[in-house]
């Protein structure tokens, strides 16, 4: 019996993705970054407009729009819970029968029998939500300085009050704590279970997907690539490459001989750093060190903090407990282009080049700030494009009609046109075809052997492996592991990390 | 500050009429400039409670309040002037025919935000200027309207004694009403609307209606408001309905605080209206005055005296609450 | 024949306040309802150095570097100062700095409006044959603009400034990580914004005189010049401006004053509602 059963063709992130989903099941949708499952529960309520395909609900063809989701009994909670922070708790929850109740104006104005009543009811209810959702503060405190996992419970209860036959959670694990993350597990089992509500979540988390869904869909660049229980998925083989990278399990090949490095000074050193952003904490206790000479690779499941840490030590958001110590300075608390002065050089994971102007001028501009006589900024961009071919060819092109590769490829002599001193690399293979990879390796090899030391934070384990020394594993925002590559890529643990223990 | 509807054990019109009766009493006890002060007072509290509820409950910005005003007062003066009518029926034409034009200011500027919807609600008063200048007869041209003494049945003439009273139990009757409307499921999806808009209409709440509703009201308010001026003074005056004044109107908002407290109301004007008043050296200066406030209130104390109060409190409280 | 000039001219000071705006907009995301007052304190500059006799030099420097300033106190104002403040207080603290300055204005200098003398070539009318005369100074007005709008696309297309300042426009935190120091290019930016303000008010203020309403009486034609523009692209301003002052003049000849602000009234809802990307901008609609 068929719930929702969904088709699209040719959104731009989705291929002809299908999904099916059955009454009263929950239903995880789990992939990669950038596989489209946000895109794909934005489609199903109608903020995307979709190029063919289509959408039914019990059978019947809807096309869903915002205004219409209630209409339709769709609920959506978001990856930022949005919350009205004008409003109480209580009052937050109420907003979800808003749909539900008949008291106009003057009824409102006027507190009339039927308000009244409506508001009695209404906030009974709400009051209840509150209490089955596990929100256990005052419900007239004020949204705003609520904790993150206080308002992903206000949000739950909110879509609950409009009695939804089907919930879309969007990444609802995204900011909580272990704990917080088992209640959530047990009240969406609840959910279901009590009130009949079928429920369809996307999340990174897999291990918590497999542990709380009945059936799930993985998706991989836009298209379904397979649906199942739990313990099928966990080990199909093309789920397990779309996360891991292909090749996991065999052996990688042979890596290049690396220098032999003498005594290694330790360049940058990261101790017991915590930070986050708003009322979230994500880095906790985090310690790890590059020295001259190696490339140190940050391995983690999407959502395990590596963006975070990369951006903590380049000033952005600044840490709020640890140090971050540079050539033995502490640069903690420090603004941002001051790091970047100081030789901290990031390519961040959405390839920070300006799309209107040519790749000359991103490359001029990414020398902002910097004397250099006329003969030196030639000599580095001659040195750019020597390193990378292919944007020699396209120098006159502007930023934003660059293929992905030659994008990263960009958005690396950017930095290196300022000769950093330390290379971040956030997440470079995304999005990027299994040949440019390899060419990304090859640069990326080169860069350390000339001295440059770089870190890379990657889920996609195997191309890493080969040319990396050390690689330090995170999760939940913690460094769980450290050693050689090779050796934490076959690990069990990390895709225990990553996909969850077979038994669970 | 909770905004769900408390239990009232009467009607919120008891109330309403209890404040607006105590109003009344007030105003007797004060010698009769004062007095006068308080009705004009009156006037504007029943205006900032119409821009409040747009701007600090809806989050919409709107530069059209003189216009409304301006449409009460001539409107009503007009009516009464051409078709012989009393107060009794040109008060409530006038506020009829400023809740539909409010309603289509709203439905017009429902795709705009920001600074595009300040900026067509600017150019709604800028027409309306014209309008009044150039309506010949029917508005006294650049001159303004007198307006004609009515009378009231029971009461007699209307003096002004008769308008302040009329004013001072309006403000006091509003401050409930509004007060209730924001605090029921309507207020609720208004600021709902401010916060989180696709949030909202995902929930339900059907935002280009709640919208143009919040026009209505607002517009319906300041239309109200424009009538009574327009009996306090005695004249329609054609250059009171300038962006200057629209300024004056969003400071009031400001100052008091952009929230759904209708304290903010009556705290804002009675601060840059009624404490300048007595001061009268202020007198040119007031331009002047009203912008530094501006400025200083958005820089020290962004979200008005309600507001910081309230961000105190709930300070207070969540440390209380440790 | 003067007519249309007269119209161009016009509409070339609705462009450059246009011009202006968007400048503002495009890099800091605020919209400056100061707009005109920084006119018309270029305006009362220029006046002012023109009746105490300085130098030709300094008459027209001076005020060009005042607007530069005041544009720098406008980004101190809404950048730090105002930093904590939600989006909509900004707008609003942008209108309360234009009533300030009106009516420091008026305190200062009255209402009454001064008389200013056009740049260089005085106040002649040019005769063209057959009868047709045109006024040297709209002449002037259109060619200064013209230059503005030269230099300004220049600076954005070749200079690193004008570069780095596009980019703080595009993005503020791709531009910060790539090492550009985006409050230095936003101060840069406001501070543009001010020259270009102050010129218009040099150019506007033999037309009109020199009163405190003036700026006022053009931010709204410039608005819906900037909004054609999309609140993005120069051109557009430039070409919205124009066209709109040109219409405006011969809606006041041909149908009375009444038309004019009825006429620009519902030019700005027709931009806004129908295609409010701008006629002439590429780019998807910002939601603000």
């Amino acid at each position: 019996m068929r719930d929702v059963d969904v088709s699209f063709g040719g959104v731009h992130a989705l291929q002809r993705f299908t999904i099916s989903i059955e009454k009263g099941e929950i239903h995880g949708l789990i992939g990669p970054n950038g596989a489209g499952k946000t895109t794909a529960i934005n489609t199903l309520c109608g903020v995307v407009q979709r190029q063919g395909g289509e959408i039914e609900v019990d059978g019947r063809i809807v096309n869903p729009r915002p205004r219409r989701l209630v209409e339709y009994g769709i609920g959506r909670t978001f990856q930022k819970p949005a919350i009205f922070t004008d409003l109480s708790a209580l009052e937050n929850v109420l907003v979800g029968a808003h749909a539900q109740s008949k008291a106009g104006l003057i009824n409102g104005a006027l507190s009339t029998p039927l308000a009244l009543s409506e508001e009695r009811d209404h906030t009974a209810r709400a009051i209840d939500l509150l209490r089955a959702v596990g929100y256990d503060r005052d419900p007239n405190e004020s949204a705003k300085r609520l904790a993150f996992g206080a308002l992903r419970q206000i949000e739950v209860a909110r879509t609950l009050m409009s009695e939804p036959r089907i919930l879309l959670l969007d990444e609802p694990t995204a900011g909580l704590t272990g704990a917080e993350i088992a209640r959530l597990a047990a009240m969406l089992r609840a959910v279901c279970d009590e009130r009949g509500v079928t429920i369809l979540l996307v999340e990174h988390n897999v291990p918590f997907v497999f542990g709380s869904c009945n059936t799930v869909t993985a998706m991989h660049e836009g298209s379904r690539i397979a649906t199942g229980t739990p313990a099928q998925i966990r080990v199909n083989e093309a789920v397990v490459a779309s996360y891991l990278g292909p090749h996991h399990g065999e052996r990688a090949a042979p890596a290049p001989i690396e220098p032999e490095v003498g005594e290694v000074t330790r360049i940058l050193e990261v101790r017991e750093l915590t930070s986050g952003y708003g009322s979230t904490t994500i880095i906790r206790d985090a310690s790890l060190h590059v020295g001259t000479g190696e490339i140190v690779a940050l391995l983690g499941r999407n959502g395990a903090g590596k963006t975070t840490l990369l951006n903590t030590i380049l000033g952005d958001p600044r840490p709020r407990g640890g140090d971050v110590v540079w050539n033995g300075r502490s640069i903690r608390g420090l603004s941002m282009d001051r790091i970047v002065a100081a030789g901290i050089g990031l390519v961040p994971q959405q390839r920070a080049i300006i799309a209107r102007q040519s790749v000359d001028d991103n490359l001029q501009l990414a020398t902002f700030g910097i004397r250099l006589s006329k003969r030196q900024y030639a000599e580095r961009v001659e040195e750019m494009m020597t390193r990378f071919p292919r944007l020699a060819e396209r120098r006159t092109s502007l930023g934003g009609s660059l293929s992905g590769g030659e994008r990263q490829m960009l958005a690396i002599a950017k930095v290196l046109m300022r000769r950093p001193k330390l290379l971040l690399l956030d997440e470079p293979s995304i999005g990027l075809a299994p040949t440019i990879v390899d060419e990304l390796a090859k640069i990326v090899a080169t860069l350390r052997d000339e001295g440059l030391p770089v870190m890379i934070a990657e889920q996609n384990v195997t191309w890493v492996a080969p040319i990396a020394r050390r690689a330090y594993l995170i999760d939940g925002g913690r460094i769980i592991e450290e050693g050689p590559p090779s050796v934490l890529a076959e690990s069990e643990a990390l895709a225990e990390r990553y996909l969850g223990s077979i038994q669970a | 500050m909770t905004k769900s509807l408390p239990r009232f054990p009467c009607s919120p019109l008891v109330y309403g009429t209890l404040l607006g009766l105590a109003a009344i009493a007030f105003e007797f006890t004060l010698p009769p400039y004062p007095r006068f002060i308080f009705g004009q007072f009156a006037v504007l509290v029943i205006i900032t409670l119409g821009v409040n509820l747009l701007l600090g409950v809806a989050g919409l910005l709107s530069l059209a309040s003189p216009a409304f005003v301006g449409i009460g007062a001539n409107l009503s003066t007009a009516i009464m002037l051409r078709a012989h009518v009393p107060i009794l029926v040109s008060i409530p034409i006038s506020v009829i025919a400023g809740w539909c034009i409010g309603w289509v200011l709203g439905t017009v500027s429902l795709r705009l935000a920001g600074f595009y919807l300040a900026m067509v609600t600017f150019g709604f008063l800028d027409v309306f200027l014209v309008i009044l200048n150039e309506g010949g007869d029917y508005t006294g041209g650049g001159y303004g309207l007198i307006v004609p003494i009515s009378t009231l049945p029971i009461i007699g003439n209307v003096t002004l004694d008769v308008v302040i009273a009329i004013s001072a139990f309006t403000a006091g009757l509003m401050i409930v009403l509004v007060g209730q409307v924001q605090r029921s499921r309507i207020g609720r999806a208004w600021l709902a609307i401010k916060d989180e808009p696709i949030a909202a209409e995902i929930q339900g709440i059907d935002v280009p209606r709640m919208k143009t509703l919040a026009f209505a009201v607002s517009s319906a308010l300041a239309t109200l408001a424009g009538t009574y001026q327009a009996l306090l003074l005695g004249v329609t005056n054609p250059s009171a309905y300038s962006l200057n004044v629209a300024v004056a109107h969003l400071t009031y908002v400001v100052v008091g605080g952009m929230t759904a407290s209708v304290v903010g109301p009556v705290v804002g004007p009675f601060i840059l209206f009624v404490m300048p008043e007595t001061f009268r050296a202020i007198g040119q200066y007031r331009e002047v005055f009203y912008g530094a406030i501006l400025l200083l209130v958005l820089i020290v104390a962004p979200n008005g005296i309600t507001g910081t109060i309230s961000d105190l409190m709930t300070r207070g409280r969540a440390r209380l609450g440790r | 024949m003067n007519l249309l000039v007269g119209g161009i001219a016009i509409g070339a000071v609705y462009a450059l306040v246009a011009i202006g705006l968007t400048l503002i907009f495009r890099a800091t995301g605020v919209v400056n309802f100061a707009q005109g007052e920084m006119l018309m304190a270029g305006a009362y500059a220029y006046v002012l150095l023109t009746q105490s006799g300085a130098g030709p030099l300094v008459q027209i420097l001076g005020p060009i570097a005042l607007g530069a300033v005041i544009g720098l106190v406008f980004f101190f104002v809404t950048r730090i100062l105002l930093r904590r403040a939600p989006e909509i207080s900004i707008v609003i603290g942008t209108l309360a700095i234009s009533i300030l300055m009106q009516a420091a204005a008026r305190l200062k200098f009255t209402d009454n409006p001064m008389r200013a003398v056009p740049w260089l070539f005085g106040d002649r009318d040019v005769s063209l044959g057959s009868g047709t005369t045109i006024s040297i100074n709209s002449v002037t007005v259109v060619v200064v603009t013209m230059i503005v709008f030269g230099a300004l696309y220049w600076t954005f297309r070749r200079t690193t400034y004008g570069k780095a300042m596009r980019a703080v426009a595009e993005d503020p935190v791709r531009a910060a990580i790539t090492g550009i120091p985006v409050n230095r290019m936003l101060a840069l930016s406001w501070s543009l914004g001010g020259v270009v303000a102050a010129l218009a008010g040099m150019l506007l203020a033999p037309i009109t005189g020199v009163y405190p309403a003036m700026g006022a009486g053009v931010l709204f034609p410039a608005f819906i010049a900037a909004a054609m523009g999309g609140f993005e692209s120069v051109f557009g301003a430039l070409f919205g401006g124009i066209i709109l002052g040109v219409v405006q003049t011969y809606a006041v000849v041909g149908v009375g004053g009444v038309a004019r602000d009825g006429i620009t009234f519902a030019l700005l809802v027709a931009v806004l509602i129908w295609r409010p990307q701008g006629i002439f901008s590429t780019v998807t609609l910002r939601t603000h």
